[in-house]
Protein backbone atom coordinates (compact mmCIF):
# COMPACT_ATOMS: atom_id res chain seq x y z
CA UNK A 1 0.00 0.00 0.00
CA UNK A 2 1.24 3.30 -0.65
CA UNK A 3 1.12 6.48 1.16
CA UNK A 4 -2.12 8.75 1.84
CA UNK A 5 -2.43 11.85 3.32
CA UNK A 6 -5.32 13.97 4.37
CA UNK A 7 -4.56 17.52 6.07
CA UNK A 8 -7.30 19.27 8.18
CA UNK A 9 -7.70 22.25 10.44
CA UNK A 10 -9.32 21.87 13.68
CA UNK A 11 -8.91 25.23 15.22
CA UNK A 12 -5.71 26.60 15.36
CA UNK A 13 -4.14 22.88 15.17
CA UNK A 14 -3.91 20.99 11.63
CA UNK A 15 -4.31 17.76 11.84
CA UNK A 16 -2.54 15.64 9.28
CA UNK A 17 -3.89 12.02 8.93
CA UNK A 18 -1.46 9.50 7.29
CA UNK A 19 -2.38 5.84 6.00
CA UNK A 20 -0.39 3.34 4.24
CA UNK A 21 3.41 2.58 4.60
CA UNK A 22 6.01 5.31 5.60
CA UNK A 23 9.33 4.05 4.45
CA UNK A 24 12.40 5.18 2.66
CA UNK A 25 10.10 5.27 -0.48
CA UNK A 26 7.34 7.42 1.03
CA UNK A 27 8.56 9.52 3.29
CA UNK A 28 9.73 12.02 1.20
CA UNK A 29 6.16 13.07 0.70
CA UNK A 30 4.97 13.22 4.38
CA UNK A 31 8.41 15.96 4.40
CA UNK A 32 7.09 17.64 1.77
CA UNK A 33 3.67 18.14 3.21
CA UNK A 34 5.14 18.97 6.68
CA UNK A 35 7.18 21.26 5.01
CA UNK A 36 4.70 23.19 3.47
CA UNK A 37 2.31 23.33 6.17
CA UNK A 38 4.82 25.29 7.94
CA UNK A 39 5.77 27.76 5.65
CA UNK A 40 1.71 28.45 5.21
CA UNK A 41 2.47 29.41 9.15
CA UNK A 42 0.77 26.48 10.59
CA UNK A 43 2.76 25.70 13.48
CA UNK A 44 0.60 23.87 15.78
CA UNK A 45 0.72 19.98 13.96
CA UNK A 46 -1.07 17.04 15.29
CA UNK A 47 0.13 13.84 13.01
CA UNK A 48 -2.39 10.74 13.32
CA UNK A 49 -1.05 7.51 12.31
CA UNK A 50 -3.93 5.17 13.49
CA UNK A 51 -4.13 3.93 9.52
CA UNK A 52 0.02 3.60 8.80
CA UNK A 53 0.70 0.11 8.40
CA UNK A 54 4.76 0.86 8.62
CA UNK A 55 6.55 2.97 10.04
CA UNK A 56 10.33 3.15 9.60
CA UNK A 57 13.13 5.25 10.97
CA UNK A 58 13.26 7.36 7.72
CA UNK A 59 9.64 7.99 8.37
CA UNK A 60 10.51 8.60 11.87
CA UNK A 61 13.13 11.17 11.16
CA UNK A 62 10.87 13.06 8.96
CA UNK A 63 8.23 13.07 12.15
CA UNK A 64 11.44 14.62 14.26
CA UNK A 65 12.40 17.25 11.25
CA UNK A 66 9.28 18.37 11.15
CA UNK A 67 9.35 19.04 15.32
CA UNK A 68 12.05 20.89 15.02
CA UNK A 69 10.83 22.90 12.73
CA UNK A 70 7.58 23.89 14.39
CA UNK A 71 9.62 24.18 17.82
CA UNK A 72 11.60 27.11 15.68
CA UNK A 73 8.42 29.44 15.18
CA UNK A 74 7.35 28.15 18.78
CA UNK A 75 5.20 25.14 17.94
CA UNK A 76 4.37 21.92 18.67
CA UNK A 77 3.59 18.21 16.92
CA UNK A 78 2.17 15.99 18.87
CA UNK A 79 1.48 11.93 17.31
CA UNK A 80 -2.20 9.93 17.76
CA UNK A 81 -1.16 6.47 17.58
CA UNK A 82 -1.95 3.30 19.87
CA UNK A 83 -0.84 0.73 17.55
CA UNK A 84 1.50 -2.06 19.63
CA UNK A 85 3.62 -2.17 16.23
CA UNK A 86 4.24 1.54 15.82
CA UNK A 87 4.57 2.06 19.42
CA UNK A 88 7.53 -0.41 19.64
CA UNK A 89 9.64 1.77 17.19
CA UNK A 90 8.98 5.00 19.17
CA UNK A 91 9.86 3.17 22.31
CA UNK A 92 13.39 1.50 20.66
CA UNK A 93 14.39 4.50 19.54
CA UNK A 94 13.70 6.75 22.79
CA UNK A 95 11.41 9.38 20.91
CA UNK A 96 8.59 8.35 23.21
CA UNK A 97 10.21 11.23 25.25
CA UNK A 98 10.26 13.59 22.61
CA UNK A 99 7.28 13.62 21.06
CA UNK A 100 3.56 13.85 22.83
CA UNK A 101 1.83 10.80 21.85
CA UNK A 102 -1.54 10.95 22.28
CA UNK A 103 -4.94 7.72 21.66
CA UNK A 104 -6.87 10.52 19.94
CA UNK A 105 -7.00 14.18 17.90
CA UNK A 106 -8.86 15.35 20.83
CA UNK A 107 -6.81 14.54 23.59
CA UNK A 108 -3.57 16.16 21.72
CA UNK A 109 -5.87 19.15 20.80
CA UNK A 110 -6.47 19.54 24.46
CA UNK A 111 -3.05 18.90 26.02
CA UNK A 112 -2.05 22.85 24.84
CA UNK B 1 13.58 -24.96 3.12
CA UNK B 2 16.35 -23.57 0.28
CA UNK B 3 17.62 -20.30 0.99
CA UNK B 4 16.29 -17.03 -0.74
CA UNK B 5 18.06 -14.56 -2.38
CA UNK B 6 16.93 -11.74 -3.53
CA UNK B 7 19.48 -8.73 -5.67
CA UNK B 8 17.63 -5.53 -5.54
CA UNK B 9 18.54 -2.38 -7.37
CA UNK B 10 19.46 0.27 -5.28
CA UNK B 11 15.83 1.43 -5.56
CA UNK B 12 13.48 2.81 -2.55
CA UNK B 13 10.53 1.59 -4.27
CA UNK B 14 12.47 -1.66 -3.98
CA UNK B 15 12.75 -1.48 -0.35
CA UNK B 16 8.94 -2.73 0.09
CA UNK B 17 9.46 -5.68 -2.14
CA UNK B 18 12.12 -7.17 0.26
CA UNK B 19 10.13 -6.82 3.11
CA UNK B 20 6.86 -8.44 1.45
CA UNK B 21 8.97 -11.26 0.72
CA UNK B 22 10.61 -11.56 4.34
CA UNK B 23 7.09 -11.29 6.25
CA UNK B 24 5.70 -14.15 3.68
CA UNK B 25 8.71 -16.35 4.74
CA UNK B 26 8.23 -15.59 8.28
CA UNK B 27 4.66 -16.78 8.24
CA UNK B 28 5.46 -19.33 6.68
CA UNK B 29 7.58 -20.65 9.24
CA UNK B 30 5.01 -20.08 11.38
CA UNK B 31 6.02 -16.93 13.63
CA UNK B 32 3.23 -15.02 15.15
CA UNK B 33 2.37 -11.70 13.78
CA UNK B 34 4.34 -9.69 16.29
CA UNK B 35 7.73 -11.30 14.96
CA UNK B 36 6.46 -11.17 11.66
CA UNK B 37 6.43 -7.23 12.32
CA UNK B 38 10.00 -7.46 13.81
CA UNK B 39 10.71 -9.61 10.63
CA UNK B 40 9.36 -6.58 8.31
CA UNK B 41 10.96 -3.66 10.36
CA UNK B 42 13.91 -4.75 10.79
CA UNK B 43 14.40 -5.93 6.74
CA UNK B 44 12.83 -2.49 6.01
CA UNK B 45 16.01 -0.66 8.17
CA UNK B 46 18.39 -2.89 6.55
CA UNK B 47 17.45 -2.62 3.27
CA UNK B 48 16.67 1.21 3.72
CA UNK B 49 19.85 1.70 4.68
CA UNK B 50 21.65 0.05 2.21
CA UNK B 51 19.76 1.53 -0.75
CA UNK B 52 20.26 5.18 0.42
CA UNK B 53 24.26 3.91 1.38
CA UNK B 54 24.12 3.09 -2.06
CA UNK B 55 22.85 5.83 -3.71
CA UNK B 56 25.07 8.46 -1.41
CA UNK B 57 28.30 6.64 -2.87
CA UNK B 58 26.96 6.22 -6.32
CA UNK B 59 26.91 2.21 -6.13
CA UNK B 60 25.55 1.15 -8.85
CA UNK B 61 25.69 -3.07 -7.96
CA UNK B 62 22.16 -4.08 -6.46
CA UNK B 63 21.68 -4.87 -2.67
CA UNK B 64 21.72 -8.90 -1.63
CA UNK B 65 19.09 -9.99 0.67
CA UNK B 66 19.52 -13.53 1.74
CA UNK B 67 16.74 -15.24 3.83
CA UNK B 68 16.51 -18.82 4.77
CA UNK B 69 14.75 -20.67 7.69
CA UNK B 70 15.76 -24.03 8.99
CA UNK B 71 15.53 -25.77 12.50
CA UNK B 72 18.03 -22.95 13.54
CA UNK B 73 15.51 -20.32 13.30
CA UNK B 74 15.04 -17.58 10.70
CA UNK B 75 18.35 -15.88 8.91
CA UNK B 76 17.68 -13.06 7.06
CA UNK B 77 21.32 -10.93 5.59
CA UNK B 78 21.27 -7.71 3.83
CA UNK B 79 24.47 -6.79 2.03
CA UNK B 80 25.26 -3.60 0.16
CA UNK B 81 28.30 -3.19 -1.97
CA UNK B 82 29.56 0.05 -1.05
CA UNK B 83 33.18 -0.37 -0.35
CA UNK B 84 33.54 0.87 2.83
CA UNK B 85 37.12 0.56 5.11
CA UNK B 86 37.32 -0.68 8.38
CA UNK B 87 37.16 2.70 10.19
CA UNK B 88 33.97 3.89 8.32
CA UNK B 89 30.79 3.90 10.68
CA UNK B 90 27.83 2.02 9.29
CA UNK B 91 25.76 4.99 9.74
CA UNK B 92 27.36 8.64 8.55
CA UNK B 93 25.39 10.91 10.65
CA UNK B 94 24.40 14.11 8.44
CA UNK B 95 22.80 17.22 9.26
CA UNK B 96 19.56 18.92 7.43
CA UNK B 97 20.26 20.50 4.55
CA UNK B 98 16.87 21.68 4.12
CA UNK B 99 16.63 19.88 1.13
CA UNK B 100 13.45 18.38 0.52
CA UNK B 101 15.08 15.74 -1.56
CA UNK B 102 17.49 15.16 1.06
CA UNK B 103 15.60 12.62 2.96
CA UNK B 104 18.66 10.16 3.96
CA UNK B 105 20.01 13.40 5.59
CA UNK B 106 17.18 13.50 8.05
CA UNK B 107 16.22 10.19 8.28
CA UNK B 108 18.94 9.34 9.91
CA UNK B 109 19.67 12.55 11.74
CA UNK B 110 18.67 11.29 14.76
CA UNK B 111 17.75 7.81 14.10
CA UNK B 112 20.51 4.70 13.69
CA UNK B 113 18.55 2.24 11.52
CA UNK B 114 21.23 -0.60 12.63
CA UNK B 115 20.47 0.05 15.83
CA UNK B 116 16.69 -0.24 15.15
CA UNK B 117 17.63 -3.48 13.62
CA UNK B 118 19.29 -4.43 16.83
CA UNK B 119 16.12 -3.85 18.25
CA UNK B 120 13.84 -6.03 16.99
CA UNK B 121 16.07 -9.07 15.83
CA UNK B 122 17.00 -12.03 18.26
CA UNK B 123 20.41 -11.77 17.21
CA UNK B 124 22.57 -8.94 14.76
CA UNK B 125 26.12 -9.26 13.45
CA UNK B 126 27.57 -6.47 11.91
CA UNK B 127 30.26 -7.34 9.17
CA UNK B 128 32.44 -4.93 7.46
CA UNK B 129 34.80 -5.59 4.89
CA UNK B 130 36.03 -4.13 1.62
CA UNK B 131 33.48 -5.08 -0.73
CA UNK B 132 30.19 -4.16 2.02
CA UNK B 133 28.70 -4.69 5.18
CA UNK B 134 26.43 -7.11 5.72
CA UNK B 135 23.92 -6.86 8.45
CA UNK B 136 23.25 -10.44 9.35
CA UNK B 137 19.78 -11.20 11.35
CA UNK B 138 18.26 -13.77 13.00
CA UNK B 139 15.36 -14.98 14.79
CA UNK B 140 14.88 -18.25 17.37
CA UNK B 141 12.72 -20.84 16.11
CA UNK B 142 9.07 -20.47 16.85
CA UNK B 143 9.34 -23.91 19.15
CA UNK B 144 11.80 -21.86 20.98
CA UNK B 145 9.49 -18.84 21.17
CA UNK B 146 8.57 -18.01 25.07
CA UNK B 147 4.70 -18.43 25.89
Amino acid sequence: MDLSLNARSQGEFEVIEVAGEIDVYTAPRLREALVDLVAKGRHQLVIDVERVEFLDSTGLGVLVGGLKRVRSHNGSLDIVCTQDRLLKIFRITGLTKVFGIFDTVDAAVSSH
Amino acid sequence: MRPVRLSIAADPANVRVARLVAVALARSRGYAEPVVDDVRLAVGEACGRAVLTHLDGGVDAPVVVELAGDDEGLAISVTDADPADGDTPVITLQGDSGDPADLAAEGIYLVDAVAVVGGVADHLDVRQGPDGTTLAMRWAPVESLPD
